[in-house]
């Protein structure tokens, strides 16, 4: 009777242990799946603001500046954009990244609006800066969401314990741009 | 003088009719460029990226290097943006939508990127399957020398080979361990994988899905 008992405490240890495991594992994946969805995002953002900049040197080329500091300052503001999204998806996922693409898009943004300005280009600027509010949304979404689930148990354990930085996204990210990191470098 | 080169796989016997096509128009655009092509002698097996780029470097006549892959057609000369310091990646267009695609077939590396940077510490990639571009160009942006670039290679599109995107595949299993070894060590990002878990695979929340099934028969 006692091996018996035994025999069935050890088989409920055992499916319970392998339940509590699969329910970490399955957290754990849930958390990557949402992180991968932010870095596609991201890399996807980091793209179309890399074609942007391109499409922007080629207008930038054609224009007759007024004056040679604001076309210095032009092609300076694509070329640190190009850099911060470029170093805000190669390196791992974090806030500050998250920061370096908003101030990119802010830079590309900035150019836009002067292109708009002075070459009646307002159509395409306008289509540009409309397609990447919707991409920082939705990047800014899924940030919030990681961030609302990660600091609930059982997935703040798992995402500390697979070493994940944490994404603590507050409300509207993109939209806080830190000044600083607009001007060029 | 002798003609800056652009470094590429020459695949032969060629797997498909595809592949053999595509490499010749190649060459023949690389010509039509006044370039050399530089031909990596291969077989239908993938070789290792690093050796096709030390092959390059070895090749290079100038201050840099070029590698791209054996499947697209080159537009314009790459050298002409050549500056000695800043590594640049060319997107490609695909043909016939015309599309620029996210990962980059074609890279410009100047030699003294490569001594001191890139060189130091190359991770074992096989050229073909997926995430060259990835290690390629966060290397070069971590060394913050990178620009990106349209408009200079056309692509033919087709199928994706498996090397490039399926899970099960040995060579993409490789490709992404290695390029994440790399990353760790150079504090780049990781290419993140889910837990594969036998029986139950790869479900989100095994519990939260029994739950979810009980509910369902609930109703």
């Amino acid at each position: 009777m006692g091996t018996l008992i035994s025999l069935i405490f050890l088989s409920a240890s055992a499916v319970l242990t392998a339940g509590a495991v699969a329910f970490l594992i399955g957290k754990f994946n849930f958390l990557v799946t949402l992180r991968r969805q932010i870095s596609t995002e991201m890399l996807q953002f980091d793209f179309a603001l890399r074609k942007q900049a391109a499409e922007l040197r080629t207008m930038g080329g054609t224009f007759s500046w007024s004056q040679e500091g604001c076309r210095k300052s032009f092609f300076a503001a694509l070329d640190h954009a190009e850099l911060l999204a470029h170093r805000a998806v190669a390196a791992p996922l974090c806030d500050a990244n998250l920061e370096g693409l908003a101030a990119a898009a802010g830079l590309v943004a900035s150019c836009w609006k002067e292109v708009a300005a002075s070459e009646g280009m307002r159509r395409t600027a306008g289509a540009r800066l409309k397609s990447n509010a919707e991409m920082r949304g939705k990047i800014s979404g899924l940030v919030s969401h990681y961030g609302r689930r990660v600091r609930k148990f059982p997935c703040r354990w798992v995402a500390s314990a697979s070493g994940f930085a944490r994404l603590s996204p507050g409300n509207g990210l993109f939209d806080k741009v830190n000044k600083e990191m607009l001007e060029p470098v | 003088m002798r003609k800056q080169g652009i470094t590429f796989q020459w695949i032969d016997p060629c797997p498909n009719e595809r592949l053999s096509q595509a490499q010749a128009r190649l060459r023949d655009s690389v010509v039509s460029l006044g370039l050399e092509p530089e031909l990596v002698p291969a077989g239908p097996g993938l070789i290792k990226f690093a050796d096709v780029l030390r092959f390059a470097r070895t090749r290079g006549s100038g201050s840099s290097f070029v590698w791209c892959n054996s499947d697209v057609t080159l537009t314009a000369d790459p050298f002409a943006l050549d500056d000695g310091r800043t590594v640049r990646g060319f997107h490609r267009r695909e043909v016939p939508s015309g599309e620029s695609c996210g990962g980059v077939d074609m890279y410009l590396i100047p030699n003294a990127v490569w001594d001191d940077v890139l060189s130091k510490d190359l991770p074992d990639l096989w050229c073909g399957a997926t995430h060259i571009d990835w290690w390629l160009t966060r290397a070069a942006v971590l060394a913050g020398c990178y620009t990106s670039h349209f408009g200079f290679i056309d692509h033919v599109t087709h199928q994706e080979s498996p090397a490039s995107k399926a899970r099960a595949n040995s060579y993409y299993r490789h490709n992404i361990r290695e390029y994440n070894k790399w990353a760790r060590r150079n504090g780049s990002g990781l290419f993140e994988q889910r837990i594969r878990l036998p029986i139950v695979g790869e479900s989100l929340s095994p519990l939260s899905d029994l739950f979810r099934s009980l509910k369902t028969w609930g109703h």
